[in-house]
Formats: structure tokens, sequence, C-alpha cells
């Protein structure tokens, strides 16, 4: 036979049992081309050719689905920096209609998401930029797809903290302006963002992308899982190389899937898209087993956030890197494990028992592949410190040359040990205490942390 | 989106005992099931519906317009005693179009034909493209190699030649074959080439859908039609 019983079975059960399934078909489009003004032809220009590259994506995921069995569970748009293509409006309601623009248009062709409302701004941000960056919490507000994301530093430039500053007001604004503080779920802050991540809220179509390309992020924590507690069960004494060969084989194998699945789906789409990336990041979802805090807790941590689970997740996101650059040449994105608090069944666990804090949560994002994500903490938090929060996830990425990303949530009228639902993919939010201590005067300085020496490399 | 159809659907659908399944729908295992009980004949539409349609160039240009002055003019309300917003005499709603609209903008109704004049062609091009790129796909593109079909299931008399005829039914050709039955169970695997389906202009989706539904009638089988594409992606070095 062409392939084995068990082959088949395999396959057959990651995806049945398993939850293996590939999280997001993410379309990136170029808007480079588009008019400065006036704001309607813009707004003209963006609808057209959004709907003209996105127009049968999602029926073209859907045929791809049923070909290979394999679920497809978002189908996203991510765009140029929309700063970028705005820079030359002059207030923020016109950024505020281009963001309804792209959402009308997000919600004609289908799509979940559309993301690349952005600013990067390391540096400096331009008018453009700061108006973009105020206009966040109405554009958010107003809109149920259009997803945000700002990059505040950089290895290169340092950390810009008049933007830090900025942003944890902005947060705060759109916490207020949304129900449970949900639409933050959709604004995110970096430091050294990807220009190829297909995930949300971060997503966007960096300037060194060509016209449109397919990008892919392939999920799959239940399998790991799955391969985890199958070693466990079938040897008495197993090692932490069996452990991390274990995790390597199946993160070649969902990276397999996730690049056949990318390919095919550009190939349908056609000229001028082309396949881009497969992200091959561990991304949980809230069913129970398909997630990454029950990953580290088979590997034998009691409780997530107990001490070793640091240790025992950056092997994870290791072992993880290597099967999947072994599989693809084509890897990109993030790649590594995600650990969103809330979308994680196993993490919202440990944030109740207690056993996982903002500090912890914090020394893990050192070695994952983003950071401080979808994690949610009392409304009356001052701006000041979420500022702060950001400025420490942020030298993280800086000093080790890596991305981090700050989602945070600060829910109005809500104390820690609350438990607030999103529903959905977004899970539930547990309330998680803040350290009170006040960071304010730092964070009142103005100008930018230089760049850390390891940036002089050339 | 497609639209899931369950029993109390296919109720009213059906017509005369046939209910045509368009690409659109998607037939829950219940109201397969119910279908097979009730003797409706479930037919599957071989039409390709047309790719998603942008709403009209003039409604559109109207809603973005809408959109501009709303945002706009309730910005000016809210900064009547310093009105920095640059578009702050924005008429009312439909007022663009007259000829020496302020801060020159150029009105919504001449910009449509300018901005449909700076790229006819390629507009033009995608749609032909598009039509030839959907019917590849249900031609060409589904219908090359193999399809793995897993059965596992409750076993009975007939199970192996209702699945096979079904296959041959749509034109594909059984390669291989292999089962395994424990008591009263059954798992079965059927490697098929899809060559043939393209003789009888049968996509993919058809040909899935087509072995669901004959499992659904069987009763507590569960069936699993996939491209061998993704084996071959996941196992294969």
């Amino acid at each position: 036979m062409l392939f084995s019983m068990n082959e088949i079975h395999e396959t057959v059960r990651m995806i049945e049992e398993e939850h293996l399934d590939i999280r997001t078909v993410t379309l990136g489009v170029s808007l480079l081309a588009a008019p400065k003004r006036p704001v309607e032809a813009l707004c003209q220009y963006l609808y057209d050719h959004i709907s003209m590259r996105a127009g049968r994506l999602v029926e073209t995921a859907g045929l791809i689905e049923d070909q290979y069995g394999i679920p497809i569970v978002n189908k996203r748009i991510s765009m140029t920096p929309i700063s970028l293509v705005c820079e030359g409006l002059e207030s923020i309601d016109e950024y505020v209609a281009v963001a309804k623009v792209l959402d009308k248009v997000a919600s004609d062709v289908g799509v979940d998401y559309i993301a690349g409302y952005s600013a990067l701004v390391h540096k400096g941000a331009t008018s453009g930029d700061r108006l973009l960056m105020d206009s966040i919490p109405r554009a958010l507000a107003a809109t149920s797809r259009v997803c945000s994301s700002v990059n505040l530093a950089s290895t290169r430039s340092g950390i810009n903290m008049d933007c830090v500053r900025d942003m944890g007001r902005i947060i705060k604004e759109l916490a207020g302006l949304t129900p449970h503080a949900s639409g933050c779920a959709r604004l995110v802050v970096f430091s050294n963002v990807p220009e190829d991540n297909p995930f949300i809220a971060g997503a966007f179509h960096g300037v060194g992308e060509p016209d449109a390309v397919i990008n892919v992020g392939v999920s799959g924590p239940g399998v790991v899982l799955a391969a985890i507690r199958r070693l466990k069960k079938a040897g008495s004494s197993i090692d932490l190389l069996q452990l991390a060969e274990a995790i390597k084989k199946m993160a070649f194998k969902i990276t397999r899937a996730g690049e056949l699945i990318g390919r095919e789906v550009a190939k349908i789409l056609g000229d001028p898209v082309s396949f881009g990336i497969v992200d091959l990041s561990l991304a949980p979802t809230p069913v129970v087993g398909d997630s990454v805090a029950d990953i580290i807790e088979a590997m034998g941590i009691e409780a997530v956030g107990a001490p070793g689970t640091t240790a025992a997740l950056s092997m994870l996101v290791d072992a993880v890197k290597k099967g999947g650059t072994m599989a693809s040449s084509s890897v990109g994105g993030l790649s590594g494990a995600f650990i969103p608090v809330s979308e994680d069944a196993g993490m919202v666990a440990g944030a109740l028992r207690g056993s996982l804090s903002l500090a912890k949560l914090e020394a893990m994002t050192a070695v994952c592949s983003v950071g401080l994500d979808m994690v949610a903490v009392p409304g009356d938090t001052p701006a000041e410190t979420i500022s702060g929060i950001i400025a420490d996830e942020l030298a993280i990425g800086v000093v080790n040359n890596k991305t981090t990303a700050v989602r945070i949530l600060p829910v109005p009228d809500t104390k820690p040990g609350d438990v607030v639902d999103l529903g959905g993919l977004l899970g539930q939010l547990v309330i998680m205490p803040v350290p009170e201590y006040s960071c304010a005067e730092f964070i009142g300085l103005k100008g930018r942390i230089p760049p850390p020496i390891t940036s002089v490399k050339n | 989106m497609k639209k899931a159809i369950a029993s109390q659907d296919i109720k009213a659908l059906q017509k005369d005992g046939v209910l045509v399944v368009t690409r659109d729908m998607v037939l829950t295992p219940e109201a397969r099931e119910f279908a097979s009980k009730a003797g409706i004949a479930l037919k599957y539409s071989q039409d390709v519906p047309p790719p998603a349609k942008p709403i009209e160039k003039a409604d559109l240009a109207r809603l973005i317009e809408q959109i501009v002055v709303e945002e706009v003019t309730k910005a000016t309300s809210r900064t009547e005693q310093g009105p920095q917003s640059p578009r702050g005499e924005v008429p009312p709603l439909g007022g663009r179009g007259e000829p020496g609209s302020p801060q020159g903008g150029i009105a919504l109704p001449t910009l449509l034909p300018e901005s449909a004049a700076r790229d006819p062609g390629v507009r033009r091009g995608v749609d032909a493209d598009c039509l030839r790129q959907v019917l590849n796909v249900s031609t060409d593109e589904d219908t090359s190699g193999r399809a793995i079909v897993t059965v596992v299931g409750h076993n009975r008399p007939g199970v192996v030649a209702r699945i096979s005829s079904a296959v041959a039914e749509c034109g594909g050709d059984l390669a291989d074959v292999s089962q395994v039955i424990i008591g009263d169970y059954f798992s079965m695997i059927f490697i098929v080439n899809l060559a043939g389906l393209q003789e009888k202009n049968l996509s993919f989706r058809v040909f899935k859908e087509r072995l669901q539904d004959e499992a659904a009638r069987l009763g507590r089988v569960q069936i699993l039609v996939m491209h061998e594409a993704i084996f071959q992606a996941m196992h294969k070095v």
C-alpha cells in the first residue's frame, strides 16, 4: 500500500481527535499604490483593491478544506500598515472613516479579521503615525473586524518610550469604549515585529513583501500533547531527548500540512498571489486538550507557572522550531508557541488557581514566540503601569533580539480573580493582580531607550 | 459562508422528493440520515457560484461618502470652538457633486469614472481570470491524483459493496484496499484513483459528498475522504 495503515490512521486521529487544524490562512495585500487624497478616493481604492484580491479567499479556503479534510479555522487579510497608506490624511476622523471602510470590505468578502491598522514607530513617529495611534480607540470601537498593531521598539533602534507612554493611555481609552475591554483583544504592541506574521492581531503586510501573498498559521498543541502522553504511556523511563524528538516529529508533520494548504490556496488564487510562509506556532484554543499549558503539565510540571515552567517551555519551543524548519524552507512569522492566557484552557486554570502570575508569564515570554498575550488586569490599573508592563516586555525582546508583544485588557469594574467570558476563540479572561507600586516617574521621562550594544553588528 | 442544512430545511427545500444540493450548502449528518430515511434523493449541482460580487460601484461611493461625511461632520460639531478639521465645511450628504466644492476636493461622481479609467484593463482581466480559475477548480485541480477513503464503523453485510459501488459510480477506480475487522467493528481504507472523475465531470467535492451520503444511508458508519497529498506531505520526506 502507498501509505501504511498506521500513517493513515495517525493523520485521521490527529484531525478528528487531537484538534489538528490550520489556524489561519491570511492573504497579505499590498496597498502601496493607493492614492493619498482625497479621503474618498483613498477609501474607494481600499475597498476595490481589497475586494478584488480577497474576493475568492473564503471560497477557495473552503474548497481546500474539503479536499484535504483539514479544518481551516480563520480566513484573514493583512494589509500594508495603514499609517504608510494614509500618511497625509489630516484628522483622526479621516482615519476612523478609513477603518470603517476596511471593516465593511472585510465583512463583504467574508473574512474573519482584517489586520494592518498599524504604525511602525520604533524610532520615532511621524504626524500620520500619531494620528493613527490617537484614532485607534475610536477606530476599533466603531468596527468589529479591524485589528491594529504598533511596533514600539526594535533591537536596532531601542524603545520609543514616548509612544510606549501614549499606548498605555490609548489602551485604557479603548478599554472604556468597548464592552469588557474586548476591543483591546484587537490591539497589540510589539518589539521587533515580523513583516509576514499571519496571526491576528499583529498581522500586517510588510513593505518588503510582494503584491499579494498567502501566509499560513498552523495550530496543533493537542497533537503534541497526545504524542507526549503516548510516549509516557509506552516507556517506563523516558529521557528529555526522547521527549524533544517526539515533539520535533509532530511539529514536522503539522508544518508540512500547513505548507501544503498554503501552496494550494495560493495556486488556486493564481497570479499575482504567491505562497509566503508557514508560521509554525503552536496556537492554543479554549477547547480542553488544545492547550500549551497542558503540554507543559504533561512534561512533568504540576501546574503551569510552577518553577520549571520556563525551562519546559523553552524546550518545547525549540523542538517545535527544529521540527518545523526541517519540514519547510518557508518558515516565518512568529514561529514557536503562543501563550495567550484567555485562549488556553490550561492557562486559564493556572491563573484561576494562582499558579500563574504576571511575573511568571513575563519570564515565560523570554523563551516563547510572542509575549504577554490576552492578559487581563483590573480596569483601574493606571495608564503608566500599563506602559510599564509594556516597556518591560519590549525590553526582553530588544535585548534578546526577538519579537515580543503585549496584548493587555484592562477590564473596567473588575478586581483580581474575576472571570469575564469573551466567548469564541478569545476565551475566558481571568483578571490578574498587578503590583501596586508605581513607575509613573520613569514612564514620564521623554525620549528613547537607546539600543543595546548587541545591535552594533555591521 | 456556507448554509447549514438541517432536517427541517430538507423538508422545506425538497421538490417532488428531490433536493438539489448546491455548493453553498452543507448538509448535517442528521439531515443526510433524514433524507435517506424519508426517501428524498440528493442531487448534487455542478453549478459553480459566481465569485463574491463586490457591492455596486455607485452604492459603494454613496456609502464611503456617508462614512466620511458622518465622521468629519461629527468632528466639526465636536470642535466647534476651534475647527481643526481641514474638512470643516463639508456640505451635507449629496452636496459634494457640485463644482467648486470646498478645499478643491474632487467630487465623488466625477471620481468614479476617473478611477475606473485608471485601470479598466486590469479589472476586466481579473474577472476573466477568476472565472477560468473557478472552472479549473471544479474540473482539473481537484481530480488529479488519488483519494484516501477511511471507513470505520459497525460491521454488516454489504458495506464494502455499497461503498465501492458508490466509488465506481463517480468514476473512481479502487487502487488498493486494506481492512481490519475486530468483533462487530471494522476499519477499512480505500485508495481511489481519481482520474475517472474528470470524464464524468465531477469535482472532488461531489465525490466526497456522494460517499458521505452513502455512509449516512448505511448508518453507524463514519467515512472520511481526503486527497492523498495531505498524507504525502505529512509522512513522506
